[in-house]
């Protein structure tokens, strides 16, 4: 049997993402779980486009050393405005509205 | 009654995707969710887990009232599920098999789940709209009434 898919944000039970200082630099720290219970997030990627960072999640039938639960750390260069995800890049964070403050 | 109960399912097209699971919610208690997964969801390996679905929307529900030995019943199934440990999920028999195996043992509903022997999420959808439609009640202790997903 075969799937691969990239995850939307329709297929994931996400957590609260969270501003957080690493090294003294600010990242987003994004989690979540691929609601598939038989699915897991095979590849992570983020790529960066301009002022935008997505996430993209690659999906696959489950297999041994993978899990659906997935953590995404985006580093918060100044040059990044927003943070979306999968290839319809809805949005899950934005400098406007959330800030960068770790607070 | 004692208890509510719900069985609730996400459907996919493909039928390798989605999740079914079921909530039990006792009268005067918190409400608990139960299923069983195939992707390591915790690191802890696979089968049954309690907790993971709480607050997800389903895309399909039923719902029953059920009293305490329906609740026996069902607490039954998901302590069987509990030993079989990673056994407890697998491609042939994954969440949707546990789901509407609790929910026939606590209500005597059979909810088909099945397509050429392998259960699927989107078949347990299926049949779960189905019964909805002709709106029988699924309450009926010991009743056998099978809802047959249309193909």
């Amino acid at each position: 049997m075969f799937f691969h898919k990239i995850a939307e944000t329709k297929d994931v039970y996400f957590s609260l993402p969270e501003v957080q200082l690493r090294d003294g630099k600010p990242v987003l720290k994004i989690g979540g779980l691929i609601f598939h219970s038989a699915i897991v997030a095979d590849d992570v990627r983020v790529i960066h486009e301009g002022p935008t960072a997505r996430i993209l999640i690659e999906m696959a039938l489950t297999h041994p050393g993978k899990s659906g639960r997935f953590e995404v750390i985006v580093p918060l260069s100044d040059s990044v405005e927003r943070v979306v995800f999968g290839s319809a890049g809805n949005e899950l964070w934005n400098s406007e509205t959330s800030g960068r403050s770790t607070r | 009654m004692d208890a509510i109960l719900k069985i609730h399912c996400i459907a996919e097209q493909s039928s390798l995707a989605g999740h079914s699971w079921i909530e039990y919610c006792p009268a005067g208690g918190n409400n608990r969710t139960f299923g069983t997964w195939g992707n390591d969801p915790v690191g802890k390996g696979n089968g049954l887990l309690e907790g993971l679905e709480l607050g997800y929307p389903p895309t399909h529900s039923r719902t029953a009232a059920i009293d305490a030995n329906q609740a026996a019943r069902l607490l039954d199934v998901i302590a069987r599920y509990a030993a079989l440990g990673n056994a407890g999920w697998t491609i042939a028999s994954p969440c949707s098999a546990f789901a509407a195996e609790a929910w026939e043992a606590a209500t005597g509903e059979r909810l088909a789940h099945r397509v050429a022997g392998i259960s699927t999420p989107k078949t347990l959808a299926a049949s779960i709209a189905a019964a909805n439609q002709q709106q029988i009640p699924a309450y009926r202790n010991g009743q056998d009434t099978e809802v047959q997903s249309e193909k």
